[in-house]
This record gives structure tokens, sequence and C-alpha cells, in this order.
């Protein structure tokens, strides 16, 4: 299985997303994704492909979405309870 | 000047009653004869003639007022058309779609490829029949709509009359629509977008040239297609007659992955502007553009 450390997180994220100006390493478990990163609709795009292609998780629906991408803590631990890879 | 397209309703609630009404009484030729003459008052009013002059003077290069008021006039008359027609499908569920076989094999064969489907098509013919009827192919239909509060006319399933047979998916939700997109996209649904006006992020946005000079497209459409492997197909509905429209599938494709970057996919937003300004070259009075996509400062660009 792919690790789902917070950093083994990061390192997917680092990868797959560009974010300019943004020190992802920084980030602890409860920094905001989308208000605190500033992240937008694209970014969340991302973020869905980022799952389904690194975990094999698909997210259905905006509240889903909402709560699992509220922090790092929280998209860290869907990953781990929800991945198939 | 309207800056920017808001989807607000020009016409009162009343208004709109009074066509229901008609169409409910006389069927929607007795509703057109009404409409002829609030199409004259409008076109008569200069903030409603200004909505349009954008895209008439590029169409159309009018060369006196006359000439304007002419195209303005036709151009609100088949808009009015379409949105009786919308109303008169929602109250007696009659309407007529015409497609040819070879579309309707083109979009079973790329649906049977269990990839899901994306639809792209704009606010051109009686695309809003179209969408609420949306019967020329089979499978869980999505279509991506924002309603504005201000927006009193019904969808035609909201007349109590068909059925309602789309999802709709709001755009300016959480994500924009992405999780529920890929989501749908990810149970082979088929997914129906607006390619000409685009919502959502700043950066949601590819210049792309359109009759003549740049308007700004929607890009993350090509974006979603390129992960999740689903084929774009560009569809118009041509508004034909009463209680016609027909479907044309102006252009299919598939996206490569070309990552995050939205600018790699400007080829693709190219493709679809050029597939649309064919359409309203051969049906120059069926595009219900009324701001100015041409702008170019922040409103419409990045």
């Amino acid at each position: 299985m792919i690790k789902t450390s917070l950093d083994d997180v990061k390192k997917v994220l680092k990868a797959n997303l560009s974010l300019e100006g943004i020190d992802i390493d920084a980030l602890g478990e409860d920094s905001s994704l989308f208000e605190g990163l500033g992240l937008d609709s694209l970014d969340a795009i991302e973020l869905v492909i980022i799952l389904r292609k690194n975990y094999d998780i698909i997210i259905d629906n905006m509240q889903d979405g909402k709560a699992i991408f509220q922090t790092m803590g929280t998209l860290r631990k869907h990953i781990k309870e929800n991945r198939k890879k | 000047m309207v800056d920017k397209w808001t989807g607000a309703s020009t016409a009162s609630r009343f208004k709109h009653q009074v066509f229901y009404a008609l169409i409910k009484i006389g069927g929607r030729r007795l509703a057109y004869i009404l409409l002829y003459f609030v199409v004259a008052f409008y076109t008569l009013v200069p903030k409603f003639r200004k909505t349009a002059s954008p895209y008439i003077d590029k169409m159309f290069m009018p060369k006196n007022f006359f000439e304007k008021f002419r195209h303005c006039y036709k151009l609100f008359l088949t808009f009015g058309k379409t949105l009786v027609d919308r109303a008169a499908f929602g109250i007696s569920g009659e309407i007529e779609i015409l497609s040819s076989k070879e579309d309707k094999d083109l979009v079973k064969t790329l649906h049977a490829k269990n990839k899901g489907l994306i639809i792209i098509t704009a606010h051109a013919g009686a695309w809003a029949s179209a969408m609420s009827s949306f019967d020329f192919v089979d499978g869980k239909k999505y279509v991506l709509y924002k309603r504005n509060d201000k927006d009193v006319d019904k969808q035609a399933h909201e007349h109590g009359r068909t059925k309602q047979t789309v999802n709709f998916i709001d755009p300016t939700s959480y994500g924009g629509g992405s999780f529920e997109i890929l989501s749908a996209l990810e149970k082979k649904g088929i997914v129906c977008v607006m390619g000409d006006r685009e919502f959502g992020s700043p950066r949601n946005k590819i210049e792309t040239p359109f009759l003549g000079a740049n308007i700004a497209l929607p890009s993350s459409i090509y974006r979603i297609a390129a992960a999740s492997g689903a084929p774009i197909l560009v569809i118009f509905f041509p508004f034909m007659g009463a209680g016609k429209l027909s479907s044309v599938v102006a252009d299919n494709f598939y996206v490569e992955d070309k990552g995050p970057k939205i600018s790699a996919y400007k080829p693709e937003a190219a493709r679809f502007a050029l597939a649309f300004e064919k359409f309203v070259k051969q049906y120059p009075y069926q595009y219900f553009n009324f701001y100015d996509i041409w702008r170019k400062d922040d409103k419409n660009f990045s």
C-alpha cells in the first residue's frame, strides 16, 4: 500500500499541484486547504484527480469534498481510510 | 453595455405567466402571436438593443441603424420562440428532436467505451429545450447549470407535465462542480456543459478567436476530459421551427492528458470555438448572447 503519513501526502500534492508561492512543507495537519491556501475550483479538480490516480479514491459530491478537503489532516485521514492502492 | 452575463430574467414573473396561460389556452402558436408584439417592444427600447449590439456588430456588421434594428428584432424573436417552445414542451410535453442516424450511432459508440461522455454545447438555438428533454442519448444525465435567483422563467420540468430527466450540477458550488462531474463520468454518466461561458475560478479561462476577435472560454472541462479519458462531443441544437429542434454533432474528440496547466488545453478550446463559429454562421439568429464577450478587460479575461 502507498504510505499515507503527512509528509507522504504532501509529497504527492507537491508533485501534482501547481502551488506557486505556497510552502507546502510548512503545512500541518490543521492547515486549511481552500480558505487558508487559497485553492480554487481548478485546484479542486486536481485534488480529485490526485486522489483517483494515486489512491483509487472517488469523491461523489461537494458535501463529501468539503469535509475531505477541509484541512491537510482531514485529507490525510480520508486517504488512509479509503485508499485502494 | 451589459458587463457580464447574469442569468436574470428580463421580463417579470407575471409576463411569463401570461405566456404560459396562452400556451395552455391555444398552444405555442397563440403565444407566438403575442411574442411578435413583445419582441417589437423590446427591440424599440435602446437598452435592450444594446445587450445584443456586440454580437450583431461582429456577426452582421450592419451598415446603418435600420439594418441593425432588423437583425436585433430577428435575434430577439428567435430567442423568444425558443423560450415559448421550452415552456410549451413543459406544459404539453410535445417536442420533436431531429437527429441523423449517423450522429445517434456516433453518440452510442462513444458512450459504449465506458468512459462517460462530455457534451459541450452553447447558449444557442433550442439548447434550453434540449437540456430539458435530453433524450437523444441513453444514460444518466447531468447538466452543469447555474440558475440566477432573479431568473423567473421556468425550466420545462417545473411546469409539472414533464419529468426532470437531468440532474443539475451548480458550477459555482464548492469545488466548481468538479466532484460531481468527475464522479458522474466515473459512473459512465453523461455530463453536459456550456462551452461558451466561463464560471468559477478566474483561472478557468482560455483566450481564443471567435468571429474575428478573442473571447475567454471556460477551460476546466478539457482538463477533466483529459484526466477522466471521457470523449468530448460538441453538439448544437438549432431551432427548426415551432416545436422542432435538431441535435447536430459538430465535432468529437479525446483530450490528451497534458497535466494541470490550464493553458495547455488552448487547442481544445479553440477547436470548440471553431465549431461554434461555424454553427453561428449557419444559424446567425440563434446565438443568444446578450453581453459583450469580446470586451477585453478583467470582466472577461484573466
